[in-house]
């Protein structure tokens, strides 16, 4: 028994570091692969051990998720955000504070979630059906405030135009019955690949990285933490909205510094991903891709299933915060010592024949569309995030 | 290329591209199977298959209503999920568009587009 949640852990922190570093792979590929073969594993263990699999990869994969947005300017849907202030902060030699502060953000986050989720467990069947509702109205207001963030009335223009472009291709793109899991090229084009284009064809140049000491106050983080809260509790039960845009929406309300918002970033990631997983407990909704695969394994998730789970995910987000301060000293270093412009035009090509493996050749099309129209926001200046319409658009069509 | 060019290029090429995956999302379709080639390794994948309904149960919870069709080709049978609730009725000849997903240990199709067959 105790053998079995220890193989399980172990095989799930090597998915979450694979899935995490390399840009372009989502948890949620690699847990509907554990799921196609669950017939034959299931003969070798118990569902409960799977859903610890996926539950210590998606921890790992939450830490280290941000290292490859912060480092190689790939980040990918849920990380997009980061992409600021963290390659602000990579171009002044900061890429290793960066990354240890959306780690203290994800550990934070993680024993926070734990402690809202016993409030959460009493009040989301309450407040859920009336989210539930009125989600459309939520959904094209969120969309709303976040066009206000940008600032005068051209850039809104811009902005209104990426999300409705995106928010076509999103939708037409999922409408594609010749296509398999549509939202790899999708996103892959519009947050990874157009990043690296943009790298590799601006001679991008990494100064010497520096491995400083944070300073950050006590009350920063407790700001942090408020509006953590708020966001992550709406986020994790509204379909299409990530973290980047919680914390877009969140940094509205207050004024916060570079730093805080990478701790806040951190913070609502963990978050959200695990009160995904109580709201499949609490309201029996997965709210989450790798939620679904956690209900599909244990249909009625009892209490206590679901706190042995966050058992498991707190002593494995200890480790994966150790892991990502380790292997972020480590890009620190070296980062600046490769050619960047060839690094970028390596993944880049892996990205490329990755496609065709994972959603067919006519993936190849959305990611050449998909990377045009990446490129496009980046080179008018709009904030990445209005690239999410192409998730949140079809959602709105198909909650109307 | 300068900058300003490029802006512009990428803007030209996203609308033509976005334009070529509206009509691909509009007239193509997944490749027609018999019913017994559907498994877990076509799971979110779509597939087009042709058959006879021999089987309508209406399911009404709370939440939704949907019709539960049972289609049968030469080489089998399987269930067909239909949240349009189309009006079908016994032993006519259909053809379904729609996505594998499984429920319950059973391999199931929910359907996104369904027509009388026409060949």
């Amino acid at each position: 028994m105790i053998e079995q949640i220890i193989i399980s852990i172990f095989f799930g922190i090597l998915a979450g570091l694979f899935s995490g570093l390399v840009p372009g792979i989502h948890i949620n590929l690699v847990a509907t692969l554990l799921f196609i073969n669950s017939s034959s594993l299931l003969s070798i263990t118990t569902p409960i051990n799977l859903a610890i699999f996926i539950i210590s990869m998606t921890m790992v994969h939450t830490f280290l998720d941000f290292l490859p947005s912060i480092f190689l300017g790939a980040p990918d849907e849920e990380t997009a955000l980061s992409s600021l202030p963290g390659h602000r902060m990579l171009l002044k030699g900061l890429g290793y504070e960066a990354a240890k502060l959306t780690a203290i953000g994800c550990l934070i986050g993680t024993i926070a979630a734990m402690i809202l989720s016993i409030l959460f467990i009493k009040t989301a069947p309450i407040f859920y059906p009336f989210l539930d509702k009125y989600m459309v109205f939520i959904l094209i207001i969120l969309s709303f405030f976040l066009v206000l963030t940008e600032k005068g009335m051209k850039s809104k223009f811009f902005a209104i135009l990426i999300f409705f472009l995106s928010g076509t291709l999103g939708y037409f793109t999922l409408n594609l019955t010749t296509i398999k899991q549509p939202l790899f090229p999708l996103f892959t084009g519009l947050f990874g690949s157009s990043l690296l284009t943009i790298s590799f064809l601006k001679n991008v140049r990494l100064p010497e990285q520096k491995i400083t000491k944070s300073k950050i106050k006590k009350e920063e983080i407790f700001k942090a933490l408020g509006l953590s809260i708020f966001s992550s509790s709406l986020v994790s039960f509204l379909p299409g909205v990530g973290s980047s845009q919680a914390a877009t929406i969140a940094s509205m309300f207050k004024k916060i510094s570079e730093k805080t918002f990478l701790i806040l970033l951190g913070m609502i990631n963990s978050m959200t991903m695990l009160l995904s997983f109580v709201a499949l407990y609490a309201i029996n909704k997965p709210r989450s891709g790798v939620a679904v695969f956690v209900g599909k394994f244990l249909p009625n998730i009892s209490l206590n299933q679901l706190y042995s789970l966050f058992i498991v995910a707190l002593i494995v987000s200890i480790m994966a915060f150790l892991m990502t301060i380790l292997i972020a000293k480590n890009f620190s270093r070296f980062i600046s010592k490769i050619n960047y412009k060839k690094l970028c035009l390596v993944i880049l090509i892996f990205l490329i024949i990755l496609t065709p493996i994972i959603s067919g050749w006519l993936g190849l099309i959305v990611l050449a569309v998909g990377t045009s129209l990446g490129i496009y926001c980046s080179f008018i200046g709009i904030k990445k995030i209005f690239l999410m319409g192409s998730l949140l658009l079809p959602v709105i069509i198909w909650a109307i | 290329m300068t900058a300003k060019k490029l802006t512009r290029v990428s803007l030209i090429f996203s609308i033509m591209g976005i334009t070529l995956i509206i009509f691909l999302s509009i007239f193509s379709e997944p490749k027609k199977i018999l019913i017994e080639d559907i498994n877990k390794n076509l799971l979110d994948s779509y597939v087009k298959i042709q058959g006879t309904v021999i089987n309508i149960e209406k399911i009404r919870s709370h939440e939704s209503c949907f019709l539960i069709i049972r289609l049968k080709d030469s080489s089998g049978s399987i269930d067909i999920l239909d949240y349009e609730n189309s009006d079908l009725r016994l032993n006519q000849n259909i053809q379904v568009i729609g996505k594998v997903s499984e429920y319950k240990n059973e391999i199931q199709i929910e359907s996104k587009k369904i027509g009388l067959e026409n060949d």
